[in-house]
């Protein structure tokens, strides 16, 4: 009777206010990736501005060129006629990449000595850098396919033998889980993850650190059980809000769901376990209410980067691996993503054990903490009259 | 009260709030430690690969070989069946799959062509990215060599002459701003100032809520305050992205001071806009801790704006995040930023739009709050 006292007086706290929090807790997840999947909907980068320097004016020069411009990835915008104007497009920001087709690039080819051609781009932002070079490397590799079946049936070879003398060892590639190599399934779950858990930390942060200042009124209940089961409706609108922004990912932005729900629901409730029991601690070390927000900054914002999702873990240092072991995303994120794209995750069960652990001992040791200050009539930790 | 006696007071606040100068200055700290950490290995390299040679010749063995030379690729295994190399792939012990057919050395004697078969895990594009590529370009050497040998056994021709004519045009790249396309150089900057930002909105948070009334004098105290030492964090930053990092400063130092100034100056407006909404400190905080990853995604440091859709880059000239990251990455790696003009008289316009806003919505801000 006194745990459903308890739990009415959390929800009423939760539904109540100017901005109730159970808004923050079901919105901000949402709101995530409602943004996130509107920025990332076009899913590659394309339409590269491109300036093309053709040297050569040649029908095999104007071929490539017709080649680039049919190609997606880039969008030509400047013919330039000589190096400077190219430089200037390049420093000015006009373009992003620019195609250089040298002088007797048709003679050198015909006559057989070999030609080159050079792509410089601006790579400071790696996406544009990524996407050009790896889209400029396979229309030249298709040109210069074609190109060279023709000079080589000119050797005597047949038409077959000469397609396959061009191109010996082919590749076939196969891509799984995400075969347009998008960013959208890239980065899209991680996000909403990410968004899932600030919304925790924003709700969740001082309710220990005001339980604290509660101490005096007693419920009871053993003060072990009180943040418990204090905790048990956040968890419970912060599930509401995970599985809505989830459902909103995969139905509104595409996202594929390979996998099981149930799979996505238990690994959901297990981040939010740990999510929780990560956040408890901080609230109730806090020496002022507002540093309950603060400090957990530094914990939860690198989550998302540390997490694998991005820069794989095997290729972290030892220290960067250490870090990354504590942060519930590192154990959520790459799951989830493959339970989305690749309908199973090895890691399921491994992970939502270390998750439901880690969130247990976080817990154990903020209920503690608790006890020992909600004791200490000396203030040696009592805490402070900070907003 | 006079300015300078304000300046003093707003000085003897700060250190009594020790906050303030921890977010300001170690907001950044934090984040190049916590990420250079992370990004220091810079390049993606020996992806586990599992390889599953089912030919067994010496073409073949000479293909595995150069795939466990490159850097690309860390062989974490060969398997003995495609069930295996599948079932290594699906439990990740490795992420890439690259399997040789049987018969592959007799389908290129006898009709001259033959297949690989490469398969990744495609849930991270990074990894796929750098492995494609580097394979593409470990098969073309081989293929070329292949066709050259047996084009030249057919005509007669020399094999060199025949190489030429199968690599008929060569690929050049040149590569600006970040030759190596390491995240050390694409990311830092960025998430340094993602931090400063953060930290510039924390202490001055702090500072606006401490007051019981906010007179417009006592705003423009606590805008030149934080504006210099927001500064000398500024400065601070972009001397350990220096020093600490070795990322060459390209560009000119004084440019990147002005946008440094005229950032700081937006952000300080933001800040005192954002503030006049929320009747508390708290509040105001767990609005701030929401902003920063919309903040740092709509730049467009990682996804590029252009790809944003228009409603999405109209949203993002909002953010001064957007005029500053970006720029700061240029003047580093390019040694100059597109329209820093333009935007350094953005971000001024965007901090006096704030600060205007502030004065008009805080005289209604009692009735808002209430």
């Amino acid at each position: 009777m006194k745990i459903c006292l308890l739990f009415r007086e959390e929800i009423k706290y939760l539904l109540g206010g100017k901005v109730p929090p159970v808004v923050i807790l079901i919105t901000l997840p949402v709101i995530f990736t409602a943004l996130f999947g509107t920025i990332y909907k076009e899913n590659v980068v394309n339409h590269i501005p491109l300036a093309i320097y053709d040297q050569d004016q040649t029908s095999l020069s104007r071929k490539l060129v017709q080649m680039y411009e049919d190609a997606e990835r880039f969008r030509a915008v400047s013919y330039v006629s000589d190096d400077e104007e190219m430089e200037k497009e390049i420093r000015t920001g006009n373009v992003k990449a620019a195609l250089i087709i040298p002088a007797d690039f048709s003679k050198n080819i015909q006559s057989g000595q070999g030609t080159n051609i050079l792509l410089t781009v601006n790579s400071a932002n790696n996406m544009f850098g990524n996407a050009a070079l790896s889209a400029a490397q396979e229309i030249n590799r298709s040109f210069t396919v074609a190109i060279s079946e023709k000079l080589l049936e000119g050797t005597g070879l047949l038409p077959a033998e000469a397609v396959s003398t061009a191109y010996s060892i082919r590749l076939g590639v196969r891509i799984l889980g995400n075969p347009a190599n998008g960013y959208s399934p890239f980065m899209l779950s991680g996000l909403l993850l990410n968004g899932l858990q600030i919304g925790i930390m924003i709700v969740l942060s001082p309710y220990l650190y005001d339980e604290l200042q509660r101490r005096k009124k007693r419920h009871g209940i053993g003060e072990w059980l009180l943040p418990l089961v204090r905790a048990v409706p956040y968890g419970l609108f912060a599930f509401i809000g995970y599985c809505l922004a989830l459902c909103m990912a995969v139905n509104i932005f595409s996202l594929p769901m390979r996998g099981s729900w149930t799979e996505a629901m238990l690994l959901g409730i297990c981040f939010i376990i740990f999510v929780m029991g990560a956040i408890s601690l901080f609230s109730i070390c806090a020496p002022i209410r507002i540093m309950t927000l603060q400090a957990p900054m530094l914990y939860i914002m690198p989550g998302l980067l540390y997490s694998g999702l991005s820069w794989p873990i095997f290729d972290m240092s030892e220290y960067a691996t250490a870090f990354a072991f504590l942060l519930p995303m590192t154990y959520a994120g790459d799951t989830l993503r493959d339970i989305l794209l690749m309908s199973y995750a090895p890691s399921l069960l491994e992970n939502c054990v270390r998750m439901v652990i880690g969130g247990l001992l976080a817990a154990f040791l903020s209920i503690c903490i608790f006890w020992l200050r909600s004791r200490d009539d000396q203030g040696w930790f009592s805490a402070g009259t900070g907003a | 009260m006079g300015f300078k006696s304000m300046l003093q007071q707003e000085w003897r606040d700060a250190l009594k709030d020790p906050r303030r100068f921890i977010f300001l200055f170690g907001a950044a700290l934090a984040y190049l430690i916590v990420f250079g950490m992370l990004y220091l290995p810079n390049i993606v390299r020996e992806i586990p690969t599992v390889i599953y040679d089912a030919d067994q010749s010496a073409l073949s063995r000479k293909i595995v070989r150069n795939i466990e030379d490159s850097d690309s690729f860390l062989v974490a295994g060969y398997s003995q069946n495609e069930e295996d190399m599948h079932k290594s792939l699906r439990n990740k012990e490795a992420f890439v799959a690259i399997e040789i057919p049987v018969d592959f050395s007799r389908d290129l004697a006898q009709s001259g062509s033959a297949n690989i078969l490469y398969m990744a895990n495609g849930s991270n594009i990074i990894m796929t990215n750098v492995t494609s590529s580097a394979l593409q370009n470990i098969l073309e050497e081989s293929s070329n060599a292949l066709g050259a040998e047996r084009a030249a056994m057919v005509t007669g021709i020399d094999e060199n002459i025949i190489k030429k004519r199968i690599a008929t045009v060569e690929s050049r790249f040149r590569i600006l701003g970040n030759p190596t396309q390491g995240y050390l150089y694409f990311f830092l900057i960025g998430l340094a100032m993602a931090a400063f930002q953060q930290g510039i909105l924390f202490a001055m948070g702090a500072s606006l809520f401490q007051e019981k009334i906010l007179t417009f004098k006592k705003i423009v105290a606590k805008t030149m305050f934080y504006q210099f030492f927001a500064m000398l964090s500024f400065l601070l930053i972009i001397a350990l992205i220096y020093y600490g990092l070795g990322i060459e400063l390209k560009g000119d130092f004084l440019l990147l001071l002005t946008l440094g100034i005229a950032y700081t100056f937006s952000v300080l407006g933001l800040c005192c806009l954002f503030s006049v909404f929320f009747a508390e400190e708290m509040q105001l905080v767990r609005f701030l801790i929401m902003y920063p990853v919309p903040a740092f995604i709509l730049s467009g440091y990682t996804w590029p704006q252009e790809s944003m859709g228009e409603g999405m880059a109209f949203l993002a000239k909002f953010f001064p995040l957007s005029y500053l990251s970006n720029n700061v990455r240029d003047i580093f790696l390019m040694g100059n930023a597109f329209h820093l003009i333009n935007d350094i008289v953005m971000l001024v316009i965007l901090g006096a739009a704030c600060f205007v806003l502030r004065l008009i919505v805080g005289k209604y801000s009692s009735k808002l709050l209430n």
